[in-house]
C-alpha cells in the first residue's frame, strides 16, 4: 500500500484536500488487511473509509447495507461525481437489470448489495468467481440482537465471508455498544483492529420542551421557528401530521419556504423535495424517518423532533444531520405528555399477535392482507429459522415477546432521557463511549443553553422564479 | 374551477348510462377494453388517461361532494344529474385543451426525459458537469444521455434548446407557461412538485396537474405538427406505434395476423375467452382498418345497428334484451366499437 498516496487519492476521487478524523486510520488498517471494526459518528463521512480503498485496490469492494434506498443514493452520488464502476444489487432491481450487473461483476470496483441478495446461490456463485478485496459490512449493529435494528439476514454474513475466501472485513456503525461491538467479532470468529471513535457532536446543542397539549407543542414549535431563520428538519413519526403542521406553519410563515416529506409520496416527489432542500430552496422540510438517508447537506442548524423517536440511536442518527459544517446548531425534542403511546402502537404494528401467527402457520389464506410488511417479513423469516423445531408458534411467540420487550425498553430510555434532571449530553452517549467531548458553544438546556441566548446566522432560501422568460434565461444562462 | 365542477362536466356525458366510477377509469386510464369503449361511446376520449395517479378516495369525495351540493343525485347508481347541476353545467366551461386519447400514455416519458434533457443542458451552460439526475427513471436517462451525445446540442449551448421552448411557451397563455417552467430544474434551482404548486397558488393539486397535461398535450402537438422548428423536443416524443393497444392486446393482434383463429388465439396464450374478445374489441375499436367481418356476418351487423339506431341507451343489457339469443355481447360490442369510431371521425372531423 505504500505506493499509493493517500491525499492524493482523496483529492482525485473525492475533491478533499484532508481526512477527516478517524478515516485515514481505518482506511490505512483495511488496506493493511486487518479486519476492522470502526465507530464513527454520522455525518462525519463514514463511506470515504471503504469507497477510497475499493478505488484504488485491485479487485471488487462488496458493501452490504440494510438500507436500499441508502445505496441507491450512494450509487447516484458517486455517478454524478464521474465515478462510473460502481453498482447496487437489491430486491429493487428487475431480474434482468441484476443479470446485467452480474454479468459484468469485474467491471465493478464497488458493489452495494442487500443482504438477502447473499442468501441466493447465483449471486454468490457470481460473486465467487471475482477477486473480492475488501467486504464492508454498513449499519454493522444489525449483526447484533443488542443493537436497534437487529436483522436476521445478517445473521448469515459470516457463511459470505468464508464463501468469498475470507476477504478483508470493514465494519461499520455509528451505534455500537460495547456488547454490540462483541457480537460483531463473535460472529466472524476472528481478530479485528479496532478504531472506536466518540460519536458525540460538540456542536450540537441538546434540549428538549415539555408540553401538556397539542396546542402548547404548536406554540413552541413557533416561537422556536420565528426568532430563527435557518435549514431546518422537522421529525414526525406519522405521514399525516408531517402534512398537517407543514400547512399550518405555511400559513404561519408565508414567507418561507416550507415542504413535507414521506414514504407515501412518489419517487419523483421525494426527489424533487429533497434536491430543493440541498439546493436551499427551503428553509423548513416536516419529515418522517425516510427523510435523510444518503442526504448529505452540510448546513442544517436546527433538528427539531416534534414526535419522539423510538430509540435512543435512531435519535442520535437523526439529529446528527445538525450541523455537518462544524457550526453550532440546535437539536429540540418536543414532548407533550403521554407521546410515548405513538412509539408503543407503532411496536404494536411491527410485530404479529398470537392471532396472526396461527392464521399464519395455519396457511391461512386471508391472513396477508392483514399484515403490514414487517409482521410478514418477521414471521417468513421465523418459520424459515424454526422450521423444525417443535412447538413452532410457541417459540415463535417467544422471540416476538422477546423483541417487543426489547422496542419498549428503548422507548422507555428515550422518554427516561427526556425526563432526564443530568446533563443530557452525558445520558445521551453514555450508552457509547465513557468521555464526552468538550461542546463548541453550548451543552445543554440542563447545563447552561437558554433559547434566547442563541440566535444564529439568519439564513434565507432563494426564491423560485415565477415568470416563465425569466425561468428560461436562468436555466440557460442568458443575461 | 375545482376538480369538482370539472368532474361534474364528464359526468355529464355518462348521464343515466353509467356509474361515476366508468369516469374514474377513464382519467386513470384503464387498460380495460370497457373503458376504452366507453370513451368512445360517450366522447370522453379527450380525457383517457389524463389522471393516471388519481387515487380513489379523491374521485369519490369528489362525487360526495356533488352530492351535497345538490348537483348529482345520490339515490341513483348511474350518474343522474339533478336540475341544479344540469343549470350549473351550463355556466361551465371545459379549461382544458386535453387529447388524452393520442397523449395519455405518452405524457410522462415525454415530460421525465424533457426535464431531464433541461437539466443537463442548463447544467452544461452552466460549465457544471455534476449533478444528481432529477428523474430516476434508467430508460429515460439513457434515451437522454444518447440524444446529449448529439454534437448539435452541445455546440452552441443550448440555444436550439431555448429557442424550441421559448416557441412552447409562447404557445400558451402566460399564466400557463409560468406554471409549466416553475417544474423544471437546471443548474440554479430545483423545480417544484405539482403539489407545492398547489399550495402556492392556492388551488386543488389535482387542478394545477390537470393544467401541466393541458400544457404538455399542446406541446405535443405542435412539436409533432412541426417536427421541423423542433428537432430536439420531436426526438423525445416515444414512438407511437402500438402504444394505444395493451400489452397484451399487442400480442393477440401479432397471433391474428399470423393467421391464426380465434380457438387457436385461446390455446396458445392460454387466456379465457373473454380477455381474447376484449383485445379483439381493442383492437377494432382502435384500429379504423381492422374488418370485424370474420367474426360477424354483414346480416348480424346490420341487425344490430338498427336497434342501436332506435336505442338511446349504451347500456349492453338493454341492447341484447331486444336481440336473438344468436347475437352474443360480443357482437355488440364488436359493432359498437364501429359505430363509435364513426363518432370520433364526426366529432374531429
Amino acid at each position: 500500500m505504500a505506493d499509493v498516496n493517500l491525499d492524493k487519492a482523496l483529492k482525485h476521487y473525492f475533491g478533499f484536500d484532508s481526512f477527516r478524523i478517524g478515516q485515514e486510520e481505518i482506511i490505512e488498517s483495511i488496506m493493511d488487511g486487518e479486519h476492522t471494526l470502526a465507530t464513527l459518528p454520522t455525518g462525519s463521512g463514514k463511506s470515504v473509509t471503504y469507497q477510497l480503498p475499493a478505488f484504488v485496490t485491485e479487485g471488487l469492494t462488496i458493501v452490504v447495507s440494510p438500507l436500499i434506498s441508502l445505496m441507491i443514493d450512494q450509487v447516484k452520488w458517486l455517478k454524478a461525481k464521474g465515478i462510473k464502476r460502481v453498482a447496487s444489487l437489491t430486491s429493487m432491481h428487475t431480474i434482468e437489470q441484476k443479470n446485467k450487473i452480474l454479468t459484468r461483476l469485474s467491471q465493478y470496483k464497488l458493489l452495494y448489495c442487500s443482504p438477502e441478495m447473499l442468501q441466493q446461490d447465483h449471486v454468490m456463485s457470481c460473486l465467487k468467481q471475482q477477486q473480492v478485496s475488501y467486504f464492508v459490512i454498513d449499519e454493522a449493529h444489525c449483526l447484533s440482537q443488542w443493537g436497534h435494528e437487529f436483522r436476521t439476514d445478517y445473521l448469515k454474513l459470516n457463511h459470505v465471508f468464508h464463501a468469498l475466501n475470507e476477504p478483508t472485513i470493514l465494519a461499520l456503525s455509528a451505534t455500537a455498544t460495547d456488547a454490540v461491538q462483541r457480537d460483531i467479532i463473535d460472529h466472524f470468529n476472528t481478530s479485528f483492529q479496532a478504531y472506536i471513535y466518540p460519536i458525540d457532536r460538540p456542536n450540537i446543542i441538546l434540549s428538549s420542551v415539555q408540553v401538556e397539549t397539542m396546542d402548547e407543542k404548536h406554540d413552541e414549535l413557533r416561537t422556536i421557528l420565528a426568532k430563527r431563520q435557518v435549514p431546518t428538519m422537522i421529525y414526525f413519526s406519522s405521514r399525516q401530521k408531517s402534512e398537517d403542521v407543514c400547512h399550518m406553519l405555511q400559513q404561519q410563515f408565508p414567507d418561507r419556504s416550507i415542504a413535507y416529506y414521506h414514504g407515501g409520496m412518489t419517487s419523483e416527489e421525494r426527489l424533487l423535495i429533497q434536491q430543493q432542500f440541498m439546493y436551499d430552496q427551503l428553509d423548513i422540510i416536516c419529515c418522517t424517518s425516510a427523510f435523510g438517508m444518503g442526504v448529505d447537506k452540510a448546513n442544517i442548524r436546527l433538528v427539531i423532533h416534534y414526535h419522539m423517536p423510538s430509540d435512543i440511536e435512531s435519535f442520535i442518527q437523526e439529529i446528527g444531520r445538525a450541523g455537518r459544517d462544524g457550526e453550532t446548531s440546535l437539536s429540540c425534542l418536543l414532548y407533550q405528555r403521554g407521546d410515548e403511546s405513538l412509539p408503543f402502537q407503532l411496536i404494536g404494528q411491527e410485530l404479529p399477535d398470537d392471532d396472526m401467527i396461527a392464521r399464519f402457520l395455519a396457511d391461512d389464506p386471508t391472513i396477508d392482507d392483514h399484515l403490514t410488511e414487517t409482521q410478514h417479513r418477521f414471521l417468513n423469516k421465523q418459520i424459515e429459522e424454526k422450521r423444525d423445531e417443535k412447538q413452532m408458534a410457541d417459540r415463535i411467540r417467544q422471540t416476538r415477546d422477546q423483541r417487543l420487550v426489547k422496542k419498549r425498553q428503548s422507548v422507555m430510555a428515550v422518554l427516561q432521557w427526556v425526563h432526564t434532571e443530568a446533563c443530557r449530553r452525558e445520558s445521551l452517549y453514555n450508552m457509547f463511549q465513557t468521555n464526552i467531548q468538550e461542546p463548541t458553544e453550548a451543552c445543554c438546556d440542563h447545563c447552561d443553553f437558554t433559547f434566547d441566548t442563541w440566535k444564529p446566522r439568519h439564513q434565507t432560501d432563494v426564491p423560485i422564479e415565477t415568470a416563465w422568460q425569466r425561468r428560461l434565461n436562468a436555466l440557460f444562462n442568458r443575461g | 374551477m375545482t376538480f369538482e365542477e370539472w368532474l361534474l362536466l364528464k359526468l355529464k356525458h355518462i348521464e343515466g348510462e353509467r356509474t361515476p366510477r366508468s369516469v374514474y377509469h377513464i382519467l386513470r386510464g384503464k387498460k380495460s377494453a370497457q373503458t376504452f369503449q366507453d370513451s368512445q361511446l360517450f366522447s370522453l376520449s379527450p380525457y383517457m388517461n389524463v389522471l393516471p395517479k388519481l387515487k380513489l378516495t379523491t374521485f369519490d369525495e369528489a362525487i360526495d361532494t356533488l352530492c351535497n351540493t345538490g348537483y348529482i343525485d345520490r339515490q341513483s347508481s348511474l350518474v343522474l344529474l339533478t336540475d341544479k347541476g344540469r343549470d350549473f353545467c351550463h355556466q361551465l366551461q371545459e379549461p382544458f385543451v386535453l387529447n388524452g386519447t393520442r397523449y395519455g400514455v405518452l405524457t410522462h416519458p415525454f415530460v421525465s426525459k424533457l426535464h431531464l434533457l433541461v437539466q443537463s443542458v442548463s447544467n452544461l451552460a452552466h460549465n457544471h458537469s455534476q449533478f444528481i439526475p432529477i428523474v430516476n427513471d434508467e430508460d429515460s436517462q439513457k434515451e437522454v444521455k444518447l440524444l446529449f451525445h448529439q454534437k448539435h446540442l452541445l455546440q452552441d449551448q443550448g440555444e436550439s434548446l431555448f429557442r424550441e421552448l421559448e416557441q412552447l411557451c409562447l404557445s400558451l397563455p402566460s399564466y400557463q407557461a409560468d406554471l409549466v417552467l416553475q417544474t423544471f430544474s437546471g443548474y440554479d434551482q430545483i423545480g417544484l412538485s405539482y403539489q407545492q404548486l398547489a399550495e402556492r397558488q392556492h388551488k386543488d393539486a389535482v387542478m394545477i396537474e390537470l393544467y401541466m397535461m393541458s400544457a404538455f398535450h399542446q406541446w405535443m402537438d405542435v412539436i409533432e405538427n412541426e417536427p421541423g422548428q423542433f428537432p430536439i423536443c420531436h426526438r423525445l416524443m416515444p414512438a407511437v406505434e402500438n402504444v394505444h393497444l395493451t400489452q397484451s392486446a399487442v400480442k393477440t393482434r401479432q397471433l391474428y395476423n399470423k393467421g391464426l383463429t380465434m380457438d387457436a388465439i385461446i390455446n396458445h396464450r392460454q387466456l379465457k375467452r373473454s380477455t381474447i374478445e376484449d383485445h379483439i374489441v381493442e383492437i377494432a375499436m382502435k384500429d379504423t382498418t381492422f374488418s370485424i367481418r370474420p367474426f360477424i356476418t354483414y346480416d348480424q351487423e346490420q341487425t344490430i345497428r338498427n336497434v342501436l339506431q332506435n336505442e338511446t341507451s349504451m347500456r349492453l343489457k338493454r341492447i341484447k334484451d331486444q336481440l336473438t339469443d344468436e347475437i352474443t355481447y360480443f357482437h355488440i360490442r364488436l359493432v359498437l366499437a364501429k359505430v363509435g369510431q364513426k363518432e370520433e371521425a364526426n366529432i374531429h372531423g
